[in-house]
């Protein structure tokens, strides 16, 4: 185009219209995916956890997602772009030089090698000499690894049993729970000569649930699910603080310290019959059950109606807890509930855990297809573009397999670097990641502890990773030294 | 004279063209050929049907009694690796590499000596060739002269049979051309047979024999003998490799 009298900005102008014109449907089109498919893939954490709705945050970081998306594309391409103007027709046309110019020295290191096969000091070669070209496919690698890695180990998180401390609960073997009804205080007495008696029963916490009308920020009611009893909150993680160990003392569930605007050592107004008392609030925990409303108290609030009790019993054998659980149930009859803790966990947290995993089963199949493409889309070019080295290497006696061979090693060594620091960020960053979107998604989680399978994370998914791209890479550069030489040569 | 170079019959067409027709002739142990013609008179092609770089339609070319034409691409490439040199027009080295890197690659692919041996064989040659000096610097760095000189090194490395050129002075002014020439009129002297396509009058009267391709067929051959550096001897040899061209329409 130099040659038959374009301008440079003529020719800028044709390419930068084309590629505007494709980042911003790309980038309309993923958000409208994204926003299509988000709705299926929390259906039963909403259901669970309830709908936190679309806060303004989540909306503006959405449209700010797909905006940088599209921002860094075409600023990308306009960086490309600006190399036309200090390109002359000479260049292209009679010396036969590239777009990319190289400032960088090659190193007079592959002579010092004393065993390293022929084959392998050419990968590391090209691959450490000109390791920008291969930037696209390694950071593919990266992200796909932590896009892989993350939901999975929020997975192992869920199913882990230590998860009973984000719901508010502590880990004894059985809970009992007798729910609202006009014979609750009935109920109540009969779980507890049930657990006095029971020569099994090695030790339990009981807790009365109570209503209770708090005064929030700008003097707003708040309604406060308190859990109340000398073992209240004992078992928790805080985030900030401890337990209530006083009648004045109060711990808040994250979201109502959230909503009510106070934290650990401030104090709150309490409603008791009409009256406001001061409670100092002790800690601040993270709670996913009742909306992640929930407080916890050392006083057991008389005064106030309870909404529920609940009983939580070790029992001296745990392996019994489900068949234990089952006699009580019987025994107790209606309005009265007695659970294993797994299962209770089970039945809270099941339709999640079961979403979860859809959502990394969607992770790994997105995370490699979007890895593949980009590596067989990289390698068709980088092979077009390296047609003159592959014949050079040719000529002077490297077989096709030997070529195929040198394309494997360098994809394998892209990958496996890019494996190994896309597990490095999600141990540094991953856990911060996923407590600001389970910040954000209103779950009543700030601040989650991922718990990983080492044997799939270190082992299984860089394997899988691996094998994929190793799969398109041998298919890709299958006909790859299979060019005319004599033509390539004399084209040059 | 023992024959290394066996072509018989060699015929290559491009689609319905016919570029080579029915080619055949031998190169002996430490021979030294030129082959001359017009531009698109298949010279080129022939150089590559000969080298096993590209594949004839139909005839055979024997390595030491062996079709190189009917090798399973391991095996060829082998050859090309161990038994045959090449240097072209451009130096056609790898941009990665520095020069002494580029020298050695073929000798640690061959494994045919120890890599002390093969550092020390790549010195030599550079040494030999006058780009010692320049031995760990970037090909871009250097000169069209250096980098023709660093490609013979390289098709030395593992002492071949045979080095083809194609045109391997033909990016070069007079002076290093000359000085390239003499390089390959020294190796051919040890006993490696050399086989150059070019246009150049100077190059191709340092050959042995002068081939003349025309329309895809030989139409004659010029002995000139072996070379030798006595200028007198150099200006006849030209003048008769002058008045040959001209009787061949050249």
């Amino acid at each position: 185009m130099k040659a038959i009298g374009l301008r440079t900005i003529d020719i800028t102008g044709i390419y930068i219209y084309k590629y505007r014109i494709l980042a911003a449907t790309g980038a309309i089109a993923g958000w409208i995916i994204a926003l299509m498919m988000s709705g299926a893939a929390s259906r039963h954490i909403s259901a669970t956890f309830g709908n936190a709705g679309l806060s303004g945050i989540s909306i503006l970081l959405s449209v700010l997602t797909a905006a940088i998306v599209y921002l860094l594309t075409v600023y990308y391409c306009k960086s490309q772009l600006k190399k036309i103007k200090n390109f002359t027709v000479i260049d292209a046309m009679v010396n036969g030089k590239s777009f990319h110019k190289s400032k960088k020295s090659v190193k007079d290191a592959l002579h010092k090698s004393k065993r390293l096969p022929a084959d392998v000091l050419m990968s590391i070669r090209e691959v450490t000499s000109t390791f920008k070209s291969w930037i696209i496919v390694f950071s593919s690698v990266v992200i796909c690894t932590m896009l892989i890695m993350i939901p999975f180990d929020l997975l192992g998180t869920f199913k882990d049993p230590e998860f009973i401390t984000y719901m508010g609960s502590s880990k004894e073997d059985i809970l009992i729970e007798a729910e609202n009804g006009e014979d609750l205080e009935e109920s109540y007495s009969k779980i507890k000569t049930l657990v006095e008696n029971d020569s099994e029963v090695k030790s339990y916490n009981e807790y009365k649930r109570v209503r209770l009308q708090a005064e929030g920020a700008d003097e707003e009611q708040v309604n406060l699910h308190t859990d109340t009893g000398k073992s209240a909150g004992v078992d928790l993680k805080y985030l900030s603080g401890m337990h209530p160990l006083r009648n004045d003392e109060i711990a808040l569930s994250y979201l109502n310290a959230e909503k009510t605007a106070k934290t650990t050592g401030d104090s709150i107004s309490i409603l008791i019959e009409g009256e406001k008392q001061e409670f100092k609030i002790t800690g601040i925990y993270q709670d996913v059950t009742s909306g992640g409303y929930t407080a916890k108290a050392f006083y057991d609030f008389p005064e106030a109606e309870a909404e529920k009790y609940i009983f939580s019993v070790d029992i001296d054998d745990p392996h019994y807890a489900e068949q234990k659980a089952d006699e009580w149930t019987a025994f107790l009859g209606a309005g009265i509930t007695a659970n294993p803790m797994e299962e209770f966990i089970n039945q809270t947290l099941g339709a999640v855990t079961d979403q979860l995993e859809s959502i990394v089963l969607a992770a790994i199949i997105t995370g490699l297809f979007i890895t593949i493409l980009i590596s067989v889309l990289f390698l068709k070019l980088h092979l077009a573009k390296q047609i003159h080295h592959i014949a050079a290497l040719r000529v002077i006696g490297f077989s096709k397999k030997d070529i195929k061979r040198q394309y494997m090693m360098k994809m394998g060594m892209i990958t496996g670097f890019g494996i190994i620091l896309g597990i490095i960020l999600t141990k540094a960053a991953g856990e911060r990641i996923v407590s600001l979107a389970l910040a954000i998604s209103g779950l009543g989680i700030k601040q989650v502890e991922l718990v990983s399978n080492p044997l799939i994370s270190y082992i299984l998914f860089p394997a899988l990773i691996l094998a994929g791209i190793l799969t398109v890479t041998a298919a890709a550069v299958r006909k790859s030294g299979d060019h005319n030489m004599m033509e390539v040569i004399r084209r040059k | 004279m023992k024959t290394l170079l066996q072509v018989s019959n060699l015929c290559k067409s491009y689609g319905d063209t016919r570029i080579l027709n029915d080619i055949s002739f031998k190169v002996d142990e430490g021979e030294f050929v030129a082959i001359m013609g017009r531009s698109g008179s298949g010279k080129s092609t022939l150089l590559y049907n000969i080298s096993a770089m590209d594949n004839p339609n139909s005839g055979e070319v024997l390595l030491c009694d062996e079709n190189i034409c009917t090798l399973h691409d391991d095996k060829i490439s082998e050859i090309r690796l161990k038994r045959m040199g090449f240097i072209f027009q451009h130096s056609y080295l790898l941009t990665n590499l520095s020069v002494r890197d580029n020298i050695v690659l073929p000798g640690f692919k061959a494994k045919l000596a120890s890599r002390e041996e093969v550092n020390e064989r790549a010195d030599m040659l550079m040494e030999k060739t006058g780009i010692i000096n320049v031995a760990g610097h970037d090909i871009k760095k250097i000169s069209g002269g250096q980098l023709q000189r660093a490609a013979i090194c390289r098709a030395l490395i593992n002492q071949p049979d045979i080095l083809f050129g194609d045109e391997p002075t033909g990016a070069l002014n007079s002076s290093a051309s000359a000085e390239v020439m003499d390089i390959i009129n020294d190796i051919n002297a040890q006993g490696t047979s050399v086989i150059i396509v070019t246009h150049d009058i100077k190059s191709a009267a340092r050959a042995d024999r002068v081939i003349f391709l025309m329309d895809g067929i030989i139409s004659d051959e010029l002995m000139l003998g072996k070379y030798s550096d006595d200028e007198s001897e150099s200006a006849m040899r030209e003048k008769n490799l002058i008045e040959w061209l001209e009787v061949q329409g050249f």
